[in-house]
């Protein structure tokens, strides 16, 4: 199966500074991949290569097998939608003017919105539960609603991938888990997310794969089953931790410096680490390694 | 956030009652009959008066006061429409049209017009050729440095800006202090006297296609409102509309240059005033504001020719009315920009 | 200060110079009481003199042009023609005239002046400034009061006893009086109510203008003329604009201008069409070279700028030789006699 995004040996400096360092992956369509990293390890800066963003200082991005950098932005807006991290607007649009906004890669260059397409941005807001929010402003609602607000724009645009930079920051427990279940649903429709995160929990809990920065460097690849383990992350933050299992089968984080009073060892986890590789090949993911002198077991298993 | 089409309606309304007002405003009383003689007797060739009186009042009508009614309609609602795109476009409520630099290179332009020159002509050639050049000018100095395009924008619009003021600066120093420096300090206080029938009908043809450009791309302005990367994955050719955007904006504001020298702070007031009243969403915010400013600066010239003998400068007026209204918008306008 | 103690000031600066002359007899300095009324200590030979802004520039030029020590302000490519070429190698070293050319005193010592001349007026910086300013040229600092036409003839015989050039200056100070008492008589001869009215247009638009008292529009009432823009002068910047109706409002008899853009397209120009002195073509442009015969600089040009006026305002009354004025005019003040055809040249756009 051809990747449908797929990021090969890019690096990427800004200001002389290197931020990403020969990175590659590649997304199959239908696929959720988070990716994860301490502050300053070049997540967000990977999410704007794939968007065409910047321009890659070595190594390709591509898009259905299309540099991405070749693509009207017109033409890659139709396939992949960016959700940002919700931020303040200077200007108090209405919800419904923003939603809306995604319908510009289907119209020509001098155009008016039309009828239908307000119908089609009420439609997609409609299904994320926001449609009564229409006409109010954006600067005017909850950090969840704004993030709503922003995925019914990426579904009016159309678009089957959505690239998002930490969805759930800023927003609150509750809020937090209904976003989640929204990305479930979507991705159980066959939509594509990338998505940068700092909670590796939520990875363990929708599955998908993780792709692990540190410094600019893949560290680690795989399944979040697989990828997420203790050592990885102790070693991703610099902070002991601890992986473990609730009583209905639910992997979760914790650190130990919080734990360390209660002693309840699990040593399940490092067994379970090791033997499920079998399952990588079968999800369709493919790892792509990440450097050469980087030999670890998840490199060799991509070697196609 | 008011109800869009009744506050549209109700400020066009008030724009044409203004307009027919400031025909029968003025420091040579005319009234109300006389303006009906007038009407009848160009129309139906009817005297209603002497003949000399009737030249009279057509010369005051057609001549002096129509041209600067207007004029006034015109700078106003450019330099309300370019200051409202130019605040959409670097989200930022406070931002006026001289942001990169129209307003000083005009400056400069026209000084240099009025010492070397002394042709009314080339003065006001002068101001859009340096007006154009200056934000020509910020946009390669942004072009020099990688990094957040708008802010780079922004510091080359500084930097021209202050180079073009640098320039003006020596101009007036080297200008003859008995005439030419009087004449560019008080050309750069603004007004409408100069402009004749003539020059609006040139300048007018440009603004209002330049209008109608940025009318076109408002849905690309909201977008824009969103930051360059937003834009960008919406689908919107960033670069491109922005230099069209800009273009036509600049256009605009160094052609009020020409037609009425500096007016300060309807660009910045007016966007406000607007979003105030009917939102943010440019595909009727810039049409309001351009009726807005409009209307605004009809009544600044109105006061301008009437309350004294002397004419009080327009860019006086804009900002000594513009900076007490802004206050008040500041305080409502706490909790974000709306 | 009244106008009589002033007027004593005046002649106070004679006596004592003619005090002195007999009891020092030739001395190296001699001491002189300047029109401000003060004590001050002057070179025998002045040999380099310095104005401290156009109108004191003005006045040495005319008395003695060989003795500036520096100009005020760059002379204009027009002006040059109609200037002493004496003028034309002196370097610029600016002035105090309330524009930014102020000197760098460096330049100004460069120039060794002897004696600094400066022109003393309500516009002006005050004497205590301009005396704490100029002390490091270590120079003797001379007032010459010069607010009205009318004193031109004593600031004529001040300039010549100053600079020895008394055979020079009376002749001056004559033609000022002789300028004097014409207007007096055209005064004289013309009822009030036979006065003209007149409009002073200035800028390029012609929009705007000076009030009836405003030390820039002075000519207009010597010459018998009504300024039609009565108000009191705030200050001595002028320029007051006007809106075009209140120009038909006034609709004046007479405009004179100082701008050609506005004299050349003024006929063209539908809004000033129904005003009664462009109806009649009165409007008259002020001869402008080598320095304005009105007033921007207001200097001595307008001894004959007020004749020039006063004929245009009343050619029965006043009739005038203009070719013949004006050749003695500027062989006297300016010592350059005009041919015929730089004579049009003064009096055409």
């Amino acid at each position: 199966m051809m990747a449908f995004i797929s990021v090969n040996q890019v690096s990427f400096a800004y200001n002389g500074k290197s931020v990403l360092d020969q990175v590659s992956v590649a997304i199959p369509k239908g696929e959720i991949l988070w990716v994860l990293g301490p502050n300053g390890s070049g997540k967000t800066t990977l999410l704007k290569l794939i968007l065409g963003f910047y321009r890659p200082d070595a190594g390709t991005v591509l898009v259905n097998g299309c540099p991405v950098l070749n693509l009207p932005s017109r033409i890659l807006a139709r396939d992949i939608a960016y959700v940002p991290q919700v931020h303040h607007m200077a200007f108090s649009f209405r919800m419904l003017d923003v939603v809306m906004m995604g319908r510009i890669p289907h119209k020509p260059f001098f155009f008016r919105y039309s009828k239908e397409d307000e119908h089609l941005a009420e439609s997609a807001m409609a299904r994320l539960g926001i449609v009564h929010l229409k006409n109010r402003p954006y600067t005017a609602v909850s950090g969840g609603e704004r993030q709503l607000c922003l995925i019914a724009r990426a579904l009016t645009q159309g678009a089957r991938t959505f690239v998002m930079d930490e969805p759930v920051s800023g927003l609150d427990y509750g809020n937090q888990i209904r976003l989640l279940t929204i990305i479930q649903s979507l991705a159980q429709e066959g939509y594509t997310f990338i998505q940068t995160t700092h909670f590796p929990d939520h990875a363990l809990w929708m599955d998908g794969q993780v792709l692990m920065l540190k410094n600019g460097k893949v560290v680690r690849e795989g399944s979040a089953e697989n990828a997420i383990t203790r050592t990885s992350l102790s070693d991703l933050y610099h902070l002991d931790m601890d992986v473990t299992q609730t009583r209905s089968g639910i992997r979760v984080c914790v650190p130990d410096a919080l734990t360390s009073q209660i002693k309840k060892k699990s040593r399940t986890d490092t067994s379970n680490d090791q033997t499920k590789e079998g399952r990588n090949r079968q999800s369709g993911f493919v790892l792509i390694k990440s450097k050469k002198g980087d030999k670890g077991k998840w490199g060799r298993d991509m070697s196609m | 956030m008011m109800k869009r089409f009744p506050v549209v309606l109700a400020i066009s309304l008030l724009l044409a009652v203004a307009s027919l007002g400031s025909l029968l405003l003025g420091r040579y009383p005319v009234s109300l009959d006389d303006m009906m003689n007038f009407t009848s007797w160009s129309f139906h060739g009817c005297p209603g008066g002497k003949e000399q009186e009737m030249g009279l009042l057509q010369n005051i009508f057609l001549d002096i006061r129509l041209p600067r009614i207007i004029g006034a309609v015109m700078v106003g609602s450019a330099l309300s429409v370019s200051g409202t795109a130019f605040q959409s476009m670097f989200i930022n409520p406070l931002v006026s049209p001289g942001l990169l630099g129209v307003l000083a290179g005009a400056s400069f332009g026209a000084a240099l017009g009025m010492v070397f020159f002394n042709s009314l002509l080339w003065v006001q050639i002068l101001a859009f050729a340096f007006g154009c050049g200056a934000v020509s000018l910020s946009m390669v100095l942004a072009r020099f440095n990688t990094g957040d395009r708008l802010l780079m924008l922004i510091l080359g619009g500084i930097i021209s800006g202050a180079f073009f003021t640098a320039l003006l600066s020596i101009v007036k120093y080297l200008a003859d202090p008995y005439n030419q420096l009087p004449a560019i300090v008080f050309w750069l206080m603004g007004g409408l006297s100069t402009l004749t029938n003539d020059l609006l009908i040139y300048l007018s043809l440009p603004i209002l296609a330049s209008m109608a450009a940025l009318m076109t791309l408002t849905p690309y302005m909201n977008a824009l409102s969103m930051g360059d990367e937003e834009a960008r994955s919406l689908g919107v050719h960033v670069g491109l509309v922005r230099a069209v955007l800009i273009s036509c904006a600049t256009l605009m504001s160094a052609l009020t240059v020409v037609m009425a020298g500096i007016i300060g702070w309807v660009g910045l007031v007016v966007p406000h005033i607007a979003r105030m009243l009917i939102g943010p969403d440019n595909r009727i915010l810039i049409p309001t504001s351009a009726l807005i400013g409009a209307l605004y600066l009809l009544l600044m010239d109105d006061l301008s020719r009437l309350v004294f003998t002397v004419e009080i400068p327009l860019g006086i007026l804009t900002a000594l009315c513009g900076i007490p209204f802004f206050v008040l918008v500041l305080k409502h306008a706490r909790k974000g920009w709306g | 200060m009244t106008y009589n103690t002033r007027n004593r000031l005046r002649i106070l600066p004679m006596t004592v110079l003619l005090s002195f002359f007999f009891l020092h007899g030739h001395s190296l300095a001699r001491d002189i009481v300047d029109m401000a009324g003060r004590m001050v200590t002057v070179p025998e030979k002045i040999k380099k003199i310095y104005g401290t802004s156009p109108p004191a520039t003005n006045l040495i030029c005319a008395v003695a042009p060989e003795k500036l020590a520096g100009l005020n302000t760059p002379i204009r490519d027009a002006e040059k023609k109609f200037t002493d070429p004496i003028l034309l190698k002196l370097p610029v070293v600016g002035g105090w005239f309330g524009q930014g050319q102020t000197p760098n005193m460096e330049s100004l010592l460069a120039v060794h002046p002897d004696l600094i001349l400066a022109w003393q007026s309500k516009q002006s910086m005050k004497n205590t400034d301009i005396e704490k300013v100029l002390k490091p040229l270590n120079a003797p600092l001379v007032f010459v009061v010069l607010d009205h036409v009318k004193d031109y003839p004593a600031v004529f015989r001040f300039m010549g006893m100053l600079l020895e050039e008394e055979k020079q200056t009376e002749a001056l100070a004559r033609y000022a009086e002789k300028t004097l008492s014409d207007m007096k008589s055209v005064r004289a001869a013309v009822p009030e109510k036979k006065r003209v009215t007149v409009y002073y247009a200035e800028n390029d638009d012609g929009l705007s203008t000076e009030c009836e008292g405003s030390m820039h529009a002075e000519l207009i009432p010597l010459c018998s003329g009504v300024n039609v823009h009565t108000c009191m002068a705030k200050d001595g910047y002028g320029m007051d604009k006007v809106s075009m109706e209140q120009v038909i409002l006034y609709d004046p008899q007479v405009i004179v201008t100082h701008s050609v853009p506005f004299y050349t397209g003024l006929f063209a120009d539908k809004r000033w069409k129904s005003i009664r002195a462009v109806r009649d073509k009165r409007v008259y442009l002020i001869p402008r070279e080598p320095m304005n015969w009105f007033d921007r600089p207001p200097s001595f040009m307008r001894l004959i700028g007020a004749r020039w006026l006063a004929h245009n305002f009343y050619p029965d009354v006043y009739p005038w030789n203009a070719d013949e004025e004006t050749q003695a005019f500027y062989s006297l003040f300016l010592d350059r006699p005009l041919a015929k055809a730089e004579l049009r040249e003064i009096f055409e756009p």
